[in-house]
């Protein structure tokens, strides 16, 4: 097996970003189209890369200028965990999670390791979208960094005070939170409930009032105030669990899978709600399985996977980052029949296995190159093209890694 | 404090919600059915032939067999109210709720235990009102006595109540009920086993059962209920052994209260059990 068709490994994705961050002919925003030449054609590219390797390739086919390589701002860490990307270092940390293990008995059975050693980093003022497929550990790290879980090990640190095992509940007023399970007493009104929530937050009678409308403003509850919370659509309710939690103005709010359960209107409507509710000022922390959602909503993202934390970083860099691969090249996003393989590969060009199924993504070298014509030209109908690469995309890739899928295809 | 009487107050009307007037209902029931009885049992000895004071008497045995029987019969209804509400509790969407807001762990346990008591010292008053009057209908107890032994059961079963949800807090409902009840009762049943058929008549086992019986509470030993004369009250004590009695009874209870407790502090809200 060539080393362009091993499997790759989460070190080797990480490289790829790695490089990506810090090489500005890879990176998107620093791609420097003046100081590269024009490439030249497909057919010549990739016979060039099959005859001469994967390290001659970038060389030969993509002049990059002279440049000294910044420090990386992505460090592998034992447990297979990633720092934030795409971010400052020194930045005003809101959440920090270091090495979070998390193991749950099972009775007779084998116990579970729900944590691996999670390493996550929220700015101060960010939206953080926390993905993964289910089962992943989202829930237990929010649960763990609010108090409802100790882990075995690791350290939490909210607002710069560690989080200890029982030092947890003067760090309460800090952070509202919208759990999976939460449900409000569904035996009160709207407003006993946050009355309830008013008196829990030790609130003055006087502040209630500017609590409410500053709530009900907020959320759009205006109009539930006497109604039960059990006469309340699912999307209502979910409203007001918001502003239930939002009581006190607390710089941290922790959603847990807060748009399940609603239909599309409704997390339309929820996701707006918390856009206006981020300003920049408030730290969001959203586990979500909503990844259009998510990627309109949040400012950062983290994936999970088995316990483990994929990657993180902004949403934006991450969207830019990880189309390269490591030999540089990129994924296209336009998806040919497999049939086509034999096509390609007489045209030398290079494609990988996809998530979808009986797809294969074509691989550039650039991000911006336009291949249709170039397959339209060799008879390869594309059959399906997306706009840009997507968190969708991003998160497929990074799901999938290691499940075979991700290999280059001869 | 305010946030504490909220609470309870939101606990309260969960425990509502959940049908538990109904064991309000079912004790008012009894009650009357056994005010009922008694008066019937009066009446048809009277009806026979009998003096009033020879149905007096009689109804005053039957009065105390089945007071005597009723006692271990509140202890275990206690602690079966008592064992409910916790595991349910901290699963369901309420406690998830209230422990999303500022709120120390030990200020929700209080305040489902308050919760609890509130129900449990209403119906253990329907059920003691209606036997005194019943006692006091037949002659047996006075009102004063009644008074007396209404505080003498209710601290008790206050205590079992609170030891049972401070296990009930970490336990499953199977677990605890196993813990003061199943595992009693079989201890009880085994130790009576060996001694009547002498299958493994071993001094060491009947040493190591009675032992083993020893680490449960059995309140109902140190109560006087339903009546409490206030003659023993002030000798200092109901019965020659009752302070031994009693220091045992408190040591056992304070075990598995202080280990529910402890067990708590390390006890995670969530859905699976962590390890330690």
């Amino acid at each position: 097996m060539s080393d362009r068709n091993r499997k790759r490994s989460p070190l080797s994705y990480e490289t790829s970003l790695r490089r990506s961050a810090t090489d500005p002919a890879l990176t998107a925003g620093n791609a420097g189209p003046t100081e590269s030449p024009d490439p030249p054609r497909a057919s010549e590219r990739w016979s060039d890369v099959d005859e001469q390797g994967p390290v001659a390739e970038s060389s030969l086919l993509v002049p990059r200028p002279e440049v000294q390589e910044p420090e990386p701002r992505i460090e592998m860490r034992e447990g297979e965990s990633y720092d934030l990307i795409g971010s400052d270092a020194a930045a005003d940390l809101m959440v920090e999670v270091h090495d979070l293990h998390m193991i749950f008995a099972r009775g007779l059975r084998e116990p579970v390791h729900a944590l691996r050693g999670v390493n996550l980093s929220v700015e101060r003022g960010s939206v953080m979208g926390l993905l993964g497929p289910n089962g992943c550990g989202k829930t237990t790290t929010l649960s763990c960094v609010l108090g409802l879980l100790n882990p075995q090990s690791g350290s939490i640190e909210i607002d710069g005070d560690d989080v200890g095992d029982r030092g947890l509940d003067p760090l309460k007023r800090r952070y509202g939170a919208v759990l999976e399970d939460t449900r409000l007493p569904p035996f009160l009104t709207v407003r006993e409930s946050l009355e309830l929530v008013c008196t829990m937050c030790r609130l003055n009678g006087f502040d209630w009032k500017y609590e409410f409308d500053r709530v009900s403003q907020e959320c759009g509850i205006t109009g539930l105030f006497d109604r039960q919370i059990n006469e309340l659509s699912k999307g209502q309710a979910r409203r007001v669990g918001l502003a239930a939690a939002l009581i006190g103005d607390p710089p941290l709010l922790v959603l847990d899978e807060p748009s399940s359960g609603l239909d599309v209107a409704a997390r339309v409507e929820f996701d707006e709600i918390l856009r206006k509710l981020h300003n920049g000022k408030r730290t969001v922390i959203i586990a979500s399985h909503f990844l259009g959602d998510v990627q309109n909503t949040c400012t950062h993202v983290a994936v999970m996977r088995d316990g483990r934390m994929m990657v993180a970083g902004s949403t934006e860099t991450l969207l830019d980052l990880t189309e390269a691969d490591e030999n540089g090249r990129h994924r296209s996003n336009i998806f040919v029949e497999e049939r086509f393989l034999p096509v390609l590969a007489r045209e030398g060009i290079a494609c990988t296995t996809s998530h979808y199924a009986g797809l294969v993504q074509i691989l550039t070298e650039r991000p911006d190159e336009i291949s249709i014509p170039l397959l339209v030209a060799a008879g390869v109908v594309p059959r399906r093209v997306e706009p840009r690469v997507n968190l969708v995309s991003v998160y497929m890739e990074l799901i999938h890694e290691e499940d075979g899928r991700g290999e280059e295809v001869e | 404090m305010k946030a504490y009487l909220a609470l309870t107050v939101l606990f309260f009307r969960d425990l509502v919600r959940r049908r538990m007037l109904w064991l309000l209902v079912a004790v008012a029931a009894g009650s009357i059915a056994f005010n009922y009885f008694l008066a019937r049992e009066v009446g048809s000895l009277v009806e026979a032939g009998n003096s009033y004071d020879v149905a007096l008497r009689e109804a005053a045995v039957v009065f105390h067999h089945f007071t005597r029987t009723l006692l271990p019969g509140i202890m275990l209804v206690v602690a079966g109210v008592a064992v409910l509400v916790a595991p349910e509790s901290r699963r369901n969407g309420t406690t998830q709720f209230v422990l999303s807001v500022p709120l120390r762990r030990r200020s929700l346990a209080l305040s489902q235990f308050s919760a609890i008591a509130i129900f449990i010292v209403l119906s253990v008053l329907v059920a003691h009102v209606g036997v005194a009057f019943a006692g006091w209908r037949i002659g047996v107890i006075t009102p004063e006595q009644a008074a007396l032994s209404w505080i003498g059961l209710l601290v008790p079963v206050l205590i079992v109540a609170a030891v049972v949800f401070a296990l009930s807090l970490v336990f499953s409902v199977p677990a605890t009920l196993l813990t003061f009840v199943g595992v009693p009762a079989l201890v009880a049943l085994a130790t009576s086993v060996i001694r009547q058929t002498r299958i493994l008549d071993s001094p060491f086992l009947v040493k190591l059962l009675e032992q083993t019986a020893f680490l449960f509470p059995k309140p109902e030993n140190i109560v006087a209920w339903p009546r409490m004369p206030l003659e023993l009250l002030q000798l200092g004590r109901p019965a020659p052994d009752w302070s031994l009695l009693a220091v045992h009874e408190v040591c056992t209870l304070l075990f598995w209260f202080v280990l529910g407790a402890w067990l708590y502090r390390r006890h995670n809200f969530g859905s699976r059990t962590a390890l330690k």
